[in-house]
């Protein structure tokens, strides 16, 4: 490898405190290879720098007949991590601003050291895939030269800061709050206080509290431009909101401060982290999140703890630094604004300009969306972007959550230009923020924790809808899909018209890949509600799903009525109906194709299930009791949604015990069903056992049967009874799981395990 | 030269129609089977989507084949990623023989509706900016290793070499003969010279 001659390049050109940290990294990157530091610690030093294992690195793989041992040489970078496995860098953008020359340098590093794609995410970074950890060292110190930096990218810390991409030029935005996003996002990067959380910390800024912005509500830390007036001077600030989440169950965040003066921004910061690091959950991973500290002392409780915090902690003006730099942030445009006067407009510019280009609030500017399919492009497209950027743009261009690129201060009059040249290079695709432009994680493809293939649904779903865009009404048009490979959100799907989570469900012996319906969620408002769930379908039948989804909707829409309206006035129980004709699974002999998932030809299996007789009719039996779990399931929601908060609390707990009860009686038919015997039974069967353990969650899921029979939250709240009801969803889902680990204990077949030919 | 990240690819000669997704599952069966000689084989990416993109990967330890529409020309090529030993000759030839390999395989592939390469082009980058800029000096520095290797592949018949300096694009050489011949003859001639070259 070449990294010591880069190295040797690059000195003058990386900031001597980074290059510091890049030749640890490196140094201990070899002592893991000697043998010499522990797999747990080289984790833990990696992941804090963005470099993440993938799906296969454990050195096992089911290739659709067979599970099959990866025969990587006998060395780790982490437990059950091959150190030759391909992995995946994650490079931070803070707020997702970049500019032509550091396109093009991921362009390079994403050609020369990955498979020449570059993957924008949800959260504004943009992610390299099947990179060698010894190549890491090197890419680290080519973006540092670049002023791009991976640090904290992953582990327990502050990730990357995210922002509006129209900030600054938003038509409704109260201020710019770019320069206060980089400040925050460089002062808290290798804090000392923000080194000692038990989990993840995400912050985010919006310029505009009633659009999508930056999704502030799905945050740890959020805060929205607000200004109010102060002896006759406008003074700036932000409502601040904490404690908010997507993940398994998903929280929204609590305003904490209405107004948070611009200079207490970052000190506020600082004390929170304080508080989480002190009171967040350290031991179990799953109940480490700011929200579950907010969740559990309350909101004012949690503000008095902070701004105890925030009076007494040790003095720390390095935070001015960052503070002073906020006024000279300044984007100034590359080229004169003029207008677009009598320019003939070539095919396919009306459509693209209606969805693509956004009319800027400086006369005369637009900001362009550059719609890329599933957040991805070649090194190749990247590099001739930045070239386009430059001509057209200038070169402030910004990331977004929605996975695409925005490209900001295109005069009127070069819109037909740029619309030619992004047509060039296959990057004109229209509507940006509609139907088509489906969001999804990575899924399946490379997520070590993904059930089932977001992306490759997605893909789907985009070829489908993108033939129908032409005709298609604008109320179905500016609907939103976001779509996860599991529960973890990492699809955003809780804040999508239409939402998807991958899961699997048991049917006659095989695993069928399933995709959690999640309707009503809403995008604006800054993520302003979450969707419920509706049931899982086979992934198979998702598409039929959507469109018959979508054509009820404008069948049955009133005037102008939302999406989330519509769900609303129709009722949890129609849309239940609608959902629930697309449940079924054909036969395996009947129609095979629902036995895998979208763009992956194998056998969607984990290697190691069967068709047993006597597997069948277990299996046949559970589901008779886990149907009856999922009803109940709903039936909660549905009391939720009523406003009988106690009522959803009990329903979903009942949930829970059924699920619980069929798999207890799974083992022990003659098992008495009384809550106390079941939950026991349950214990002593499945949590001790570890039957009900989750490689990747350990007793999360048991633990939210086991906490609610223990110590029930009497406060029966909306927020209390709304996690209730998504925690017994999640605990259905683990049930189907531990089923299939039981039918796999029953099964007589082995599948060898094969070595490298 | 002592780089040793080679990429060739060659054009499939008169793209058959077939669905976007066709190659998905080709490359999971050469996995099944283990079909890639000295190689880790590990999974299969596809990015159908992306325009004029790499189309489907075939991700393996050792390197990656990707059905490359770069251009919008279909063609298959070979990204070595781990090194090699020999002569950077002895390199070349080994990228070329593994991606002529692969090359012969999709044309045996009966879903792929009679698939075929063009024999008479292929293209060679080195994917390493720092060992190989694009230069003149560099491509002058591995023409002659090219030229011998041209030389036997194409068994004397007159063959273009055309490389463009550029400041941001990886090494590159696009080589024309006049002369065309099968992947299956090319296959032989390239394992002719590398036995040849290990009995040095």
């Amino acid at each position: 490898m070449s990294s010591a001659n880069w190295k040797e390049k690059l000195t003058d050109r990386i900031p001597p405190d980074q290059a510091r940290e890049i030749d640890n990294f490196e140094a201990q990157m070899l002592l893991r290879k000697a043998g010499k530091i522990e797999e747990k610690v080289f984790a833990e030093v990696r992941l804090r720098r963005g470099t993440y294992g993938q799906r296969y690195d454990n050195g096992q793989r089911h290739d659709g007949i067979r599970t099959r041992a990866l025969a990587y040489q006998p060395l780790t970078k982490g437990p059950e991590t091959m150190w030759d496995a391909p992995g995946m860098q994650r490079i931070k953008i803070p707020f997702g601003g970049l500019n032509p020359d550091q396109m093009k340098l991921l362009a390079e590093l994403a050609e020369e050291y990955s498979d020449n794609i570059l993957h924008i995410t949800t959260r504004q970074d943009i992610q390299l895939h099947f990179v060698h950890i010894e190549e890491v060292p090197t890419i680290f110190r080519r973006l540092a030269a670049a002023g791009i930096t991976t640090k904290e990218a992953c582990g327990n810390s502050v990730r990357n800061v995210t922002a509006c991409p129209l900030a600054g030029i938003c038509r409704t935005e109260t201020f710019d709050v770019t320069p206060y996003a980089k400040a925050t996002a460089y002062y808290l990067m290798g804090h000392p206080d923000t080194q000692q959380f038990g989990r993840k910390f995400k912050i985010a800024f919006s310029g505009c509290r009633h659009e999508a912005c930056s999704l502030v509500s799905l945050h740890d830390l959020g805060g929205i431009a607000v200004t109010r007036q102060v002896d006759g001077k406008t003074q700036r600030g932000f409502e601040l909101y904490v404690g908010g989440g997507l993940g398994a169950v998903p929280y929204q965040a609590k305003l904490m401060v209405e107004f948070l003066p611009e200079e207490e921004l970052m000190p506020m910061a600082r004390a929170i982290g304080r508080v989480f690091a002190r009171l967040g959950e350290k031991k179990n991973r799953n109940r480490a999140r700011l929200k579950f500290v907010v969740a559990k002392l309350g909101i004012d409780e949690f503000k008095r703890v902070v701004m105890e915090e925030y009076q007494s902690m040790p003095e720390d003006n390095s935070w001015r630094r960052y503070f002073d730099e906020i006024p000279r942030y300044d984007e100034q445009p590359a080229f004169a604004a003029v207008q677009l006067n009598g320019q003939k407009r070539p095919n396919g510019f009306e459509e693209w300009a209606a969805t693509n280009v956004y009319e800027q609030r400086q006369s005369g500017y637009a900001a362009v969306t550059v719609t890329l399919p599933l957040g991805d492009l070649t090194s190749d497209q990247m590099r001739k972007l930045a070239d386009i950027a430059r001509k057209h743009a200038g070169d402030h261009l910004r990331t977004t959550v929605e996975q695409n690129i925005l490209l900001r201060w295109v005069p009127h009059n070069r819109l037909i230009n740029l619309y030619e040249d992004l047509k060039a290079i296959g990057l004109a695709q229209p509507g940006a923020g509609s139907i088509v432009d489906v969001v999804a994680c990575p899924g399946t493809d490379t997520c070590k924790l993904g059930i089932a293939a977001s992306r490759g649904l997605a893909a789907e779903l985009r070829k489908r809808l993108a033939t129908q865009m032409a005709s298609m009404d604008q109320a179905i048009r500016s609907l939103r899909i976001k779509i996860s490979g599991c529960f973890n959100s990492c699809g955003q799907h809780h804040i999508a018209d239409i939402g998807f989570y991958g899961n699997s469900r048991n049917v006659g012996g095989y695993t069928v890949p399933h995709f959690q319906v999640m309707l009503g969620g809403k995008w604006t408002d800054n993520a302003g509600s979450y969707a419920l769930a509706m049931g899982s379908v086979p992934s198979k039948r998702v598409p039929d799903l959507v469109t018959r989804l979508t054509d009820r909707y404008l069948a049955d829409r009133q005037g102008e009525e939302t999406f989330q309206s519509f769900c609303g006035r129709i009722g949890k129980k129609q849309l239940k109906g609608w959902v629930d004709e697309f449940v079924k699974v054909p036969a395996h002999a009947e129609d095979p194709a629902f036995y895998v998932d979208w763009g992956d030809p194998r056998a969607y299996t984990i290697g190691d299930m069967g068709t047993g007789e006597c597997a069948g009719e277990v299996i046949s039996l559970a589901q008779f009791g886990f149907t009856a779990a999922e009803s109940q399931a709903f039936e909660a929601q549905l009391l939720l949604d009523d406003g009988e908060f106690q009522k959803a609390d009990e329903m979903a707990y009942s949930a829970m015990l059924e699920a619980a009860k069929t798999l207890v009686r799974q083992q022990n038919p003659d098992t008495p069903t009384d809550t106390p015997t079941i939950v026991g039974e349950f214990r002593t069967r499945f949590v001790e056992t570890q039957l009900f353990w989750d490689k990747y969650h350990g007793n999360q899921f048991a633990n939210y049967l086991l906490n609610r029979h223990e110590s029930p939250d009497t406060r029966y709240t909306k927020d209390t009874a709304h996690k209730l009801v998504e925690e017994a969803n999640l605990f259905i889902d683990a049930s189907h799981k531990c089923l299939a680990k039981l039918q796999a204990s029953m099964n007589v077949l082995e599948v060898p395990v094969l070595p490298k030919v | 030269m002592d780089a040793y990240k080679l990429i060739v690819k060659i054009f499939v000669k008169d793209p058959p129609q077939l669905p976007a997704d066709a190659f998905v599952p080709v490359f999971h069966s050469w996995i099944q089977n283990q079909l890639v000689a000295d190689h880790l084989l590990i999974d299969v990416a596809d990015y159908q989507l992306v325009h004029q993109g790499p189309g489907t990967v075939l991700v393996a330890l050792e390197g990656n084949f990707s059905t490359d529409r770069a251009d919008g020309r279909l063609g298959l090529q070979y990204n070595r990623k781990q090194p090699l030993a020999g002569s950077f000759a002895d390199k070349l030839t080994a990228v070329l023989i593994t991606t002529l390999e692969g090359c012969v395989r999709l044309e045996q592939e009966a879903t792929l509706n009679g698939i075929r390469f063009g024999g008479d082009e292929l293209v060679v980058r080195i994917n390493d900016r720092l060992a190989a800029p694009n230069t003149k000096a560099t491509f002058e520095s591995i023409r002659g290793d090219l030229e011998t290797l041209l030389a036997e592949l194409y068994a004397g018949a007159p063959v273009e070499l055309h490389h463009e300096p550029h400041a941001e694009k990886l090494l590159e050489v696009r080589i024309k003969s006049s002369q065309a011949v099968s992947t299956a003859t090319l296959l032989e001639r390239a394992k002719s010279l590398a036995a040849l070259s290990a009995g040095n």
